[in-house]
């Protein structure tokens, strides 16, 4: 029964989740439903709307004059809630490998992202366009909502493909985001080698929950 | 005469034409701070523009902005939108939902229960107060009641909208909502993908004709809804829609502007032709992303984006100025025709271009003569068989027909005058032609074959030209008369029979005619080099110049707009002369128009009434939207200030006598071009002349006291035919000393000492008279008692006895009887004696008396020396006691007489006797003692006491200070 608090929580949370109250105790609380639901596998019978991500990718591409910088984590998690067409996305900055060198994956931690101060970048909003969860096929969607990069929340309209298989969904999405947006500063020395627009694209797999 | 033509028509090349592009003018809020995002514009019903920014709420009227957030101490909230008139004010909403009411500039906060920012809100009919919030959805306000519509699909509103028919339109994430608020409780539809709506996400919507409205998306553009049958009609664009999120948009007379949220502003022509244009931002547009667009009440478009304010004088003006970036330069002639073409001739070349085609213009080269490449055209006309007359320097007339190609070249060898065509103009068959060897007519022989044969012939009138002068201008008029303007002639007129001139211009020493031009209703108007322009209607001539309101007297071309008003097209820009009222109305930078350097007659009218005028930096079009546009500034008065500081508001109107310097503060609104506003005013009750003036602030230094009303009238460049009147009464009070309840105050508070000193005069009199009369009483009395025969025989009988025996004594007693007459006649007259001598008299008495009754009488007098001189008595008062006392009382050796007379504490004298009363007494009048108590009440308003006891006589009388 304690489930049944946590999704109502996270519901009405993804509902307001552009409302500037309590920027903090949403994000908690947020985060806190997620990682409720990993960790207490449910067995409502009303939850079965849910879906969540059992593998993820999710890739940011800078392409800067001089360098390319790509770096890739697969342990994104989220929900998505068909019902209200709630989503839900939360990523460990300290997750993401494949840095062209060890010193520019500290440069990313320290300077860009300071991710000892914001550990976490994530996405929550709503699916605008329709989708059947029923009915298999795929449909593009854009999804809008805030996404929270270093403690900046910027409202964003993300165009993606929703594929149905089952009590499968998978989820792409491929989206530029301006570091201006998130106050990433670059300095003018490397300015050839940082794009001001980095590129997000991401794949996830979720299951419905119910099936666990 | 060998015809020669040929059937060649070089199309060169098909550029694609840069759109006709609007004004847009730039508008500096803060010099200071270049990073004010402007969310929305709002014109009050006063004609103020309020602009609801990032740092709060700021006016303007045409000359400064003022914050008035920073004025109020509010500037932390974020205006968001506005909506009125609401209480003689407005409503603002804020970025966190606060909502302001702003009465007088003035705000007052309105409590709501939501925080998210406010998108739309408006007053509907019945005065509730709507509010589309972004993130808590749609509330009503009725009373000071909230509500909130429940169950909306989406609660992110972009914009919410008012139709005509009540209902209200709102645009969401997940489609469109109509809410029928008629109903109750109301209801709402949602009209999302499923029913046709190409993109879920609505973001503008404007209001359509026919119960149609246009709604802008997300991503796909712009689509129609019909409200009457509640489907969704596409608009098709070629290719989708390119131009990103539709933010706002903006009706004008045919178009809708709409403003994206990063590709600049977008014209979408909603009637007629339907087409778009785009106007990218940094090519012909200064901002990408537009937050807020406004049409006031002058037809101005106001467009906030990223962070700037622009103002657009809207479709009136519009500009071609470059192609492929190469800049159209030196016009020289331009005409038009009925399919939508326009022609114009540069140094390089004739163009033609489509301005009514659809998407991007097409624009063409023509080569008209493959032997002259650099022809120098002078002069278009296309006839009534679109036929394309040209004109040039040197090479003689060609004759274009578009459908066949067919070119024919006439020169001299076919009868021109000569080889330099300077105007052309001509009505049905016949042409006109203004060459610098005379004015020939050509004309055509048989119109039902045009196309194929160019056969015509050249009427020279005879054998010469018929006019061999220098002629700027030919024009054929509706009644085929032609009329030329020359110069050294003046105006000339041919009927077809002769030719006229008009003597009245000559006087006028009107000789040189530049353009002439015929109105809808048959009259002539033509334009001078020097004397501005006339009209005539067959009789008289009327004269337009800078004194009746043109700016510019030299006139390079005139045109009729499509409103039937003549333009004056001059180097500052446009004069539009009102066909009715024939005032005078200028555009020019406001609109762009600056050094509008055009050839002389080099404009066009196209079928729709637009006006097209070739200049040296590109071609001009206007068209007149005025239908629904205020054409005088609106005027307000904002305070009044006494002595340049203190501001009395507007409330105000009674002054003090010493508050006699005021200052009145106005403003005309006429945002296309502040700066040309002028007013005049005058103030009743000083002077009943207008005053012309600039200022926009007026002092009165030392009004007298009265009674004044001011008017004002703002006007533009001086003209104040049918302008509005503000006025401002008041009073200045009179000083104090000359308003009339003083006057009247005063006049009965002296009515008042008169009567009160008149009534104590009276009082004063009555008791003087009546002092008077007790004196006299008393003076009577004390005569009759002093020559009272007793007393004398007393005094006598003593003197006997004594004069023989001691004649020293007799000799004293005679001087003391005598000293006692003197004295009591001395004193009889005073009011009050000292004590001192009132004394003496006793003394004097009591020794006459002494002489008679020996031991048996005694007196003793015991009265301080110090009072003697500073305290008195009536006369004889004190010697009329002791009188008494001896004349009532026995005195003998048995029974001695002893008065004593002493002072007291309360500076009374007390005069006792012991009581030994005559058996017989002496005949008395009794009057001696009430007199006493008369005299003393009288003259001193003190009380005299009389106390009879068993063995003594009492008498206590008040001392008198002197």
């Amino acid at each position: 029964m304690v489930n049944t608090t946590f999704i109502f929580c996270l519901r009405e949370i993804s509902r307001k989740y552009i409302s500037e109250l309590y920027p903090c105790f949403r994000n908690f609380l947020l985060l806190a439903g997620i990682f409720f639901f990993f960790n207490q596998p449910c067995v409502n019978g009303q939850t079965g709307k849910l879906f969540f991500i059992t593998s993820s990718r999710i890739t940011f591409t800078s392409k800067a004059p001089l360098e390319t910088i790509t770096a890739t984590s697969e342990k994104m998690k989220g929900v998505v809630d068909v019902s209200s067409r709630s989503v839900a996305f939360s990523v460990h900055n300290q997750s993401f490998v494949g840095f062209n060198s060890p010193l520019q994956q500290d440069h990313f931690h320290e300077n860009y992202i300071e991710s000892e101060k914001y550990p976490d970048c994530t996405f929550s909003g709503k699916i605008i366009d329709d989708f059947d969860a029923k009915t298999d096929g795929n449909y593009p969607v854009r999804v809008k909502g805030l996404l929270n990069v270093k403690g900046i929340g910027v409202e964003r309209i993300v165009k993606g493909t929703i594929s149905v298989k089952g009590d499968e969904l998978w989820m792409t999405a491929s989206f530029f985001v301006p570091l201006s947006d998130h106050d990433i500063r670059i300095p003018r020395i490397v300015q050839q080698k940082i794009a001001p627009d980095v590129e997000i694209s991401f794949q996830v797999k979720l299951r419905k929950e119910a099936g666990k | 005469m060998k015809s020669i033509f040929w059937q060649l028509m070089f199309l060169i090349w098909v550029f694609s034409a840069r759109a006709q592009q609007p004004f847009f003018r730039e508008l500096v809020i803060d010099r200071q701070d270049d990073d004010i995002k402007t969310n929305t514009v709002f014109q009050s019903p006063g004609g103020l523009i309020y602009l609801g920014t990032s740092k709060g709420l700021f006016r303007y009227d045409g000359f400064d902005f003022r914050n008035l957030s920073v004025e109020n101490n509010c500037s932390d909230l974020q205006i968001t939108a506005i909506a009125g008139p609401y209480k003689e004010g407005f409503c603002t909403g804020s970025e966190k939902g606060e909502l302001l009411v702003w009465i007088a500039d003035k705000p007052e906060r309105i409590p709501a229960p939501f925080h998210s920012p406010v998108k739309s809100l408006f007053f509907d009919d019945n005065n509730v107060l709507w509010v589309a919030t972004y993130g808590e959805g749609l509330f009503y306000r009725t009373g000071n009641i909230w509500h909130r519509l429940a169950g909306l699909p989406d609660p992110f509103i972009y914009t919410l909208q008012q139709h005509s028919s009540g209902l209200l339109l709102a645009g969401t994430d997940g489609g469109l909502v109509v809410i029928n608020k008629k109903l109750n409780p109301i209801r709402y539809f949602v009209y999302s993908s499923k029913h046709g709506l190409p993109d879920n996400i609505v973001r503008s919507i404007g209001i359509l004709p026919d119960e149609q409205v246009l709604l802008g998306m997300q991503e796909k553009g712009i689509c129609r809804f019909d409200l009457k049958t509640r489907t969704f009609i596409p608009v098709t664009s070629e290719g989708g829609w390119a131009h990103g999120p539709v933010n706002v948009m903006v009706r004008l007379q045919n178009e809708f502007w709409l403003g994206t949220e990063g590709k600049g502003l977008v014209d979408y022509e909603f009637s007629g032709d339907r087409r778009t244009r785009h106007f990218a931002p940094g090519v012909d547009f200064p901002c990408s992303r537009i937050n807020a667009m406004l049409r006031d009440i002058e037809g101005n478009i106001w467009i906030a984006g990223d962070n700037k304010l622009i103002i657009s004088p809207g479709e009136k003006i519009e500009f071609v100025s470059s192609i492929e970036g190469s800049a159209i330069d030196s016009v020289q002639a331009i005409t038009s025709n009925p399919d939508g073409y326009i022609w114009y001739s540069t140094p390089k070349g004739l163009y033609r271009f489509d301005y009514l085609a659809k998407g991007e213009e097409r624009l063409r080269k023509f080569i008209v003569d493959p032997k002259f490449p650099q022809l120098h055209i002078v002069s278009l006309f296309e006839d009534a068989h679109a036929s394309l007359w040209i004109g040039t320097f040197d090479n003689g007339l060609y004759c274009l027909d578009p459908h066949t190609g067919k070119v024919r070249r006439f020169t001299e060898k076919d009868g021109l005058p000569n080889s330099n065509v300077i105007s052309i103009h001509g009505r049905g068959n016949s042409v006109w032609l203004a060459t610098l060897g005379g004015v020939v007519e050509l004309r055509r022989k048989d119109p039902v074959k045009l196309h194929d044969d160019f056969s015509c012939s050249i009427q020279t009138n005879g054998s010469s030209p018929l006019h061999n002068g220098f002629v700027y201008n030919v024009y054929v008029d509706t009644k085929n008369r032609l009329w030329m303007g020359t110069d050294g002639k003046g105006l000339l007129m041919y009927d077809g029979y002769s030719l006229h001139n008009f003597p009245v211009l000559k006087s006028k020493d009107v000789k040189i005619v530049y353009s002439v031009l015929e109105d809808l209703n048959g009259n002539i108007w033509f334009s001078t080099p020097h004397h501005g322009i006339y009209r005539y209607d067959g009789r008289d001539f009327r004269s337009f110049n800078l004194a009746n309101g043109l700016s510019e007297l030299e006139i390079l071309g005139l045109g009729l707009d499509n409103n039937g008003n003549i333009l004056a097209i001059n180097r500052k820009g446009i004069d539009v002369i009102q066909n009715q009222s024939f005032q005078i109305q200028h555009i020019s930078e406001e609109s762009g128009l600056k050094q509008l350097d055009a050839d002389l007659n080099s404009i066009a009218r196209d079928r729709k009434g637009g006006v097209w005028i070739g200049t040296r930096s590109g071609i001009v079009r206007f068209y007149n939207y005025s239908r629904n546009v205020v054409q005088h500034p609106r005027l307000e008065i904002h305070r009044v200030l006494t002595f340049m500081k203190q501001d009395m508001g507007l409330k105000d109107t009674i002054f003090d006598y010493n508050q006699n310097t005021i200052s009145i503060e106005y403003t005309g609104l006429w945002y296309s071009r502040p700066e040309i506003v002028t007013y005049r005013y005058r103030m009743k009750g000083y002077s009943n002349d207008w005053i012309p003036t600039r200022d926009r602030i007026v002092t009165f230094p030392n009004l007298p006291p009265g009674k004044y009303t001011f008017e004002v009238m703002a006007g533009l460049d001086g003209q104040f035919k049918d302008a509005t009147v503000a006025s401002y009464s008041f009073r200045i009070k009179k000083v104090f000393w000359r308003e009339t309840w003083f006057v009247m105050g005063i006049l009965l508070s002296l009515a008042l000492a008169i009567i009160l000193f008149i009534r104590d005069r009276d009082i004063r009199f009555r008791r003087m008279e009546s002092l008077k009369k007790e004196k006299v009483e008393y003076q009577y009395e004390t005569l009759k008692s002093q020559v009272n025969p007793h007393f004398l025989f007393n005094s006598f009988n003593t003197l006997m006895a004594i004069i023989e025996s001691e004649p020293v004594k007799a000799t004293d007693y005679v001087e003391k009887l005598s000293d006692y007459f003197r004295n009591m006649v001395q004193h009889r007259d005073k009011d009050v004696v000292s004590l001192e001598e009132e004394l003496e008299m006793v003394e004097t008495y009591y020794f006459l008396q002494q002489k008679r009754f020996g031991e048996h009488l005694s007196l003793e007098i015991d009265i301080p020396d110090s009072w003697k001189r500073t305290f008195g008595v009536p006369p004889l008062s004190l010697q009329l006691l002791i009188e008494n006392a001896v004349k009532h009382n026995a005195v003998s050796y048995e029974t001695p007489l002893k008065i004593t007379v002493t002072a007291t504490e309360n500076h009374t004298l007390l005069i006792r006797n012991n009581l030994n009363l005559k058996l017989k007494p002496d005949a008395s009048t009794g009057i001696g003692l009430e007199n006493i108590v008369n005299r003393f009440s009288i003259i001193a308003g003190k009380e005299v006491k009389v106390t009879t006891g068993d063995h003594e006589f009492t008498v206590e009388i008040p001392l008198i200070a002197i």
